[in-house]
């Protein structure tokens, strides 16, 4: 069916743009969504392992994107117990 | 009407997929940053803990000492005149206004909800997990919510009143 696609962007060319926004949207939503299944604190697969959330670092950034607040320069302010 | 010179316009179609496109990204981004800075705290000056039970809530004043109190509904007979009905409570939760008040909001039992529609809080409590609201109130004045997640017989007799001073 990729043939078939690329026959059809040989016969419109003007087609070619929906195919790369259409694919890049798509794509971006699928690698989103592995990312929130593997990387989200929420989310457990180890069935070994029921609190994962208890080797969070302090310092390190979940989010995907962080605008004003840098983890990794975060200062301790309470005491090791 | 026949259509010998309306096919095959490749350039326009190509101007106007690529142009919304590119319209749309521009709305998206900026909109996205603004998403992800609303979840930032911004250095908040005290905390407290918001703990849903069946049916009220406890909350706890932990920064400067220990204040503990459960906050229930007022029944009917014991209302004031001018009191509004299931919405009073015996113990309000009193705050500043125009400070960044943190809350962490859990449950003991089942799930509720920690809502106040006029400050825009609604935050669930989920027993076992805590979750995270600040707000920073510029308004002085007494602020009504209710309970939001169904969480038993008395689900709707479990109200919140903040009461923010200067």
């Amino acid at each position: 069916s990729l043939r078939h696609v690329g026959g059809l962007c040989r016969k419109h060319p003007s087609l070619i743009p929906l195919f790369v926004f259409i694919g890049t949207g798509a794509t971006g939503a699928t690698l989103y969504l592995l990312r929130l299944a593997l990387l989200n604190p929420d989310v457990c697969w180890d069935r070994n392992n029921p609190e994962p959330w208890n080797k969070l670092g302090p310092n390190d950034q979940y989010k995907f994107y962080s605008v004003n607040v840098d983890y990794s320069k975060l200062k301790k302010e309470r005491p090791d117990f | 009407l026949t259509n010998t010179s309306i096919t095959d316009a490749q350039e326009m179609e190509t101007i106007w997929t690529i142009l919304p496109a590119i319209i749309l990204i521009s709305i998206a981004l900026p909109s996205l940053r603004i998403l992800y800075l609303t979840d930032e705290i911004n250095d908040p000056s005290f905390t407290i803990k918001s703990i849903g039970h069946q049916w009220y809530w406890t909350y706890e004043y932990t920064d400067y000492g220990g204040l503990i109190f459960n906050s229930y509904m007022l029944p009917p007979l014991f209302l004031n005149p001018g009191d509004l009905r299931l919405l009073e409570v015996d113990n309000r939760v009193v705050l500043p206004i125009e400070a960044p008040v943190r809350m962490m909001i859990t449950s003991q039992d089942v799930l509720h909800s920690w809502t106040i529609p006029t400050l825009g809080l609604k935050t669930d409590a989920v027993p076992g997990r805590l979750n995270q609201t600040v707000f920073t109130a510029t308004r002085p004045g007494v602020y009504y919510g209710q309970c939001s997640e169904i969480c038993g017989a008395n689900h709707s007799f479990m109200p919140i009143v903040a009461e923010l001073i200067p």
